[in-house]
């Protein structure tokens, strides 16, 4: 048998084995220690493994990561030498181990001290961490929490009790954090959603001004894999319906041609309800209903607006706090593209699974997301949270794979 | 000698329990209920010469009439870390491993 010691983690209270041979470089900081081992591998080849231990340190000034280092290196040497298996805890003084093992599955995010739940919620969290947690949705009480270096994850210590606003990129959340750095309390906050557009309210002919009429622009020429149906031969708009138009088109600026209310525009939603002759997407059946968040609900800015999608909207009678909204981010090869969606996909989005063409159901590596350009019209509106106003729809650019708006080209395009 | 855990998929008086895994002992270097999505798995990581980190990983049912997730999380964990240590001092060569009241290990996968 190898030789072993014991590390007490002190955030479950569970004796975790750390062995003691194999070991090649001991780090310490007075927040962390870290052993990374090469087990029999020529150093040439960096295949290490890796065990961080998190510490909470009352005293750094006295406990410093130098002095951290001299008492690891004890306990591993007379570890070695020993019959009996040794506790790093009983070498450690004023140190409490929050954390220890290998760094597994892990969610990462942003945090920043907030005095109550309101506070929490309206605050902007700026310090990365990483959650002993994965799978998006919301993190038990008891999960894990350290402080990382950034977006790579890399615990570099514990994070000290206190109450944050917790942000995972998915959803908001107040939290405490006890003295063994996990979520002892978590209460997610409420999405507060500037503007929806509710689908259903879209029955042809869609006329301007319209509130819900957020569309799309796609490309009517995907799927290309042979055989399958493209977007425009599934929906089958009129010859010179445009699905993907330009702002000083699609905006109206030399006329009605092509704008997106307009006779000869194939954008998705709008311009398929009011001009396809095929597979017309039907939402008093499907429910889909798409957000925004504005970055500032008292700013008339769509810049960095983020969009999101609701299936289950008028399931809950149209009751936005009541639904599930989740951002509309179309990650390249993901299947199904929103675990939510009754199918996979966008009800109403071709057969409303993660592959647009049902003859190419079983290609799983062609999920629609590579059919949304980056064009989008938002109508006008005044947000439904703050002040802001915008007597103008408004022809956008988005990050499909974040759902966040990038470039706002045209802020006067119709209503 | 080489010394294994087994791991049983129900409590140790379930008339129909079954070895789902086998679990080298002395190439553990870490375990832990890790919260996924949906099961909550229990990982097992593995050193293991001229290989990167390896794992084994187990899902996990909870009776949440008996056991919160949480609770389920530290009560499989401390039992998981008797068991290791049970098995290092005794002169078996496999220790049996099972789940504590209120969970079932469904499936290694």
């Amino acid at each position: 048998m190898s030789k072993i010691g014991i590390v007490r983690d002190g955030a479950i209270s569970v004796n975790k084995p750390v062995k003691l041979e194999f070991i090649n470089k001991v780090e310490t900081s007075p927040t962390l220690i870290k052993l990374t081992y090469n087990v029999g591998v020529p150093s040439s080849i960096n295949i290490d493994s890796n065990i961080v231990i998190l510490l909470a340190n009352p005293e750094p000034l006295t406990y410093t990561g130098e002095l951290i280092r001299k008492i690891v290196l004890r306990w591993i040497g007379e570890g070695l030498a020993s019959s009996s298996v040794l506790t790093l805890n009983d070498y450690l003084g004023d140190l409490v181990v929050v954390q220890v093992g290998v760094v597994g599955s892990q969610t990462t995010g942003n945090i920043i001290a907030a005095a109550d739940s309101t506070a929490a919620c309206a605050a902007t969290p700026n310090i990365p961490v990483a959650l002993d947690f994965s799978g998006g949705s919301t993190p038990l009480v008891g999960t894990g929490i350290y402080l990382t270096n950034g977006p790579s994850g890399i615990p570099t210590g514990p994070v000290a009790a206190g109450n944050y606003a917790l942000n995972t990129g998915v959803s908001q959340y107040f939290i405490t954090v006890n003295d063994v750095s996990v979520i002892s309390f978590i209460e997610i906050c409420p999405l507060l959603l500037d503007f929806v557009y509710n689908l259903q309210n879209l029955t042809n002919p869609i006329t301007e001004p319209n509130p819900d009429a957020i569309s799309f622009s796609l490309d009517p020429n995907l799927p290309f894999d042979p055989g399958a149906t493209t977007y425009n031969q599934y929906y089958n708009p009129p010859p010179g319906a445009v699905g993907d138009v330009p702002d000083i088109e699609l905006c109206g600026l030399f006329g009605p041609a092509r704008s997106v209310y307009g006779s000869d525009n194939a954008y998705w939603p709008v311009g398929i309800i009011n001009n396809g002759t095929t597979n017309v997407p039907n939402f008093a059946v499907d429910d889909v209903a798409f957000g925004l968040q504005l970055a500032d609900s008292n700013v008339a800015d769509f810049n960095q607006a983020q969009l999101y999608i609701s299936f289950d909207l008028n399931a809950n009678a149209g009751v936005v706090a009541d639904a599930t909204f989740v951002p509309f981010a179309l990650p390249f090869g993901q299947n199904p593209v929103f675990t939510g969606s009754p199918g996979g996909g966008i009800p109403g989005f071709g057969d409303g699974t993660s592959i647009f063409d049902p003859a190419n159901a079983g290609v799983p590596a062609f999920t629609i997301a590579q059919q949304f350009r980056t064009n989008l019209f938002l109508p006008s509106g005044s947000s439904l949270v703050g002040t802001a106003n915008f007597p103008n729809g408004a022809y956008c650019q988005w990050d499909t794979q974040t759902g966040t708006i990038q470039n706002v080209p045209n802020t006067s395009c119709l209503s | 000698m080489s010394k294994y855990i087994y791991i049983n998929g129900a409590v140790e008086s379930s008339p129909t329990n079954i070895n789902l895994g086998l679990v080298p002992v002395d190439e553990i270097i870490d375990f832990e209920c890790e919260v996924t999505a949906d099961p909550l798995q229990f990982v097992v990581y593995f050193s293991v010469p001229y290989e990167t980190t390896t794992l084994q990983r187990y899902n996990i049912q909870v009776d949440n009439n008996i056991l919160s997730d949480n609770q389920a999380k530290f009560a499989f964990d401390r039992a998981f870390s008797r068991t290791y240590f049970q098995a290092l001092t005794d002169a078996n060569s496999v220790t049996e491993f099972y789940p504590p009241n209120g969970v079932t290990i469904t499936a290694l996968v």
